[in-house]
């Protein structure tokens, strides 16, 4: 699943670019898969198809991904996608810390609010 | 005799996909989880409802209007298609006013929806099968046709001797004359389809929780069983009363053509599916799914 803010200042088809990238990057869209329709994912994100296009095309440049004509657009093999993976996570729980004690929180605050959230899942 | 036969024939069979419309809608029940936007989700419910039954309206006056255009038999033949554009045309229009994801943040699944996810498994092959028949019979009996006596071509079926003497004619026969139209409202009727189960399958999800999810894939299973089903009356009505008419003339040429005995029973067969394929859709449309939240 990807997320788009509109009020974000960075442009919309750069947070898909990012997300994407990212998802690839960490092994979660394997090589091979493939990615929705330009115009279905404009219509489900509520954007202009161009915007998604737009993200697709950075994609494909950046060795992201492969666009064919009628075979839609499939994700490129990655090296590596293991540690990138593991390193992105921790990342994350460390900006995820960091918000929390900027709010006065604790460690096992951070902990327990997460695991509360893992067993409403 | 004929004509007094239709009319509680019809009923009869209007009666059958009555019944079996409410025995499909109790036993299609959509279970969703509790949750999600229920506002949201009745609207969009109540904007495809409604704009089916704008179309259904419109379908039926311009049924009517077309009805009454010939009297050679091509108004009769072309009504139930028009009748099927109409209510294609309105489900297009429910589905182009669904709302828009809005608001700041929005998310999307990087699933990839198809066409056949939500097409029905039975009905839509039955069209697909139904139109190749149409094509063939419209095909055959055009290419056996001849002019009539006022020189229409394509209106009779004519026994020629070897020596080219029309031997007997009999008419209506389903010719170039009827099949040109008839094919043109089928293949408009069938890119009108094309396009709206297109729209029904790309257009955005308003929610990305389970139970508007669950919703809106039960509302699109449902618009594109409307579609099919109206497709399906647009191919299986005409073909009835094609099927019935070829074999009528051909039972008319029997003393002349061995083979025509037989081939008008084949030919009252296809007749016989259609329209037992126009009863399964009219049941389809008059259906609706249950949903119920678990």
């Amino acid at each position: 699943m990807i997320e788009v803010d509109v009020t974000s200042p960075s442009p919309p088809y750069e947070q898909i670019r990012a997300q994407l990238a990212e998802l690839i990057r960490c092994g979660v869209l394997g090589a091979d898969t493939r990615l929705p329709p330009v115009r279905q994912l404009a219509a489900d994100l509520g954007l202009a198809a161009g915007t998604v296009a737009r993200a697709y095309k950075e994609l494909e440049q950046g060795g992201y991904v492969t666009g064919k004509r009628g075979g839609g657009t499939r994700v490129l093999a990655q090296p590596e996608t293991g540690p990138a993976r593991e390193e992105l996570i921790r990342e994350h729980a460390r900006a995820y810390l960091a918000e929390v004690v900027r709010l006065g929180g604790t460690a096992e605050e951070a902990v327990a609010a997460l695991t509360e959230l893992a067993a409403e899942r | 005799m004929a004509a007094v036969l239709v009319l509680p024939l019809t009923a009869l069979l209007v009666l059958v996909a009555v019944l079996l419309a409410v025995l499909l809608s109790l036993n299609r029940v959509v279970s969703v989880p509790s949750g999600g936007d229920p506002a949201v989700l009745r609207a969009t419910s109540r904007r495809l409802l409604w704009a089916r039954l704008a179309g259904l309206a419109a379908g039926a006056t311009a049924s009517w209007l077309v009805f009454a255009w010939d009297g050679l038999g091509r108004g009769p033949m072309l009504a139930a298609p028009v009748l099927g554009v109409g209510l294609l045309l309105g489900t297009l229009a429910g589905e182009l006013t669904v709302p828009r994801p809005h608001g700041p943040v929005r998310g999307a699944s990087l699933e990839i929806r198809r066409a056949r996810d939500y097409l029905p498994g039975f009905s839509a092959p039955l069209a697909a099968g139904l139109s190749l028949i149409a094509v063939v019979l419209l095909t055959v009996t055009s290419v056996t046709a001849a002019a009539d006596d006022l020189g229409r071509p394509g209106r009779t079926l004519a026994m020629v001797s070897a020596d080219g003497t029309v031997r007997s004619a009999v008419g209506p026969w389903p010719g170039w004359f009827y099949a040109w139209p008839m094919l043109a409202v089928l293949a408009a009727a069938f890119l009108l389809s094309a396009l709206v189960v297109h729209r029904v399958v790309q257009r955005g999800r308003p929610g990305l929780d389970a139970a508007a999810r669950a919703v809106d894939d039960a509302q699109r299973a449902h618009s594109a069983r409307v579609v099919t089903a109206a497709y399906g009356l647009c191919v299986a009505l005409p073909l009835t009363g094609v099927a019935v008419v070829t074999a009528g003339a051909l039972f008319r040429q029997s003393d002349l053509a061995g083979w025509a005995v037989p081939t008008g029973f084949a030919v009252l067969g296809v007749a016989l599916i259609a329209v037992a394929s126009a009863v399964w859709y009219l049941a389809e449309l008059l259906s609706r799914p249950r949903i119920r939240a678990s």
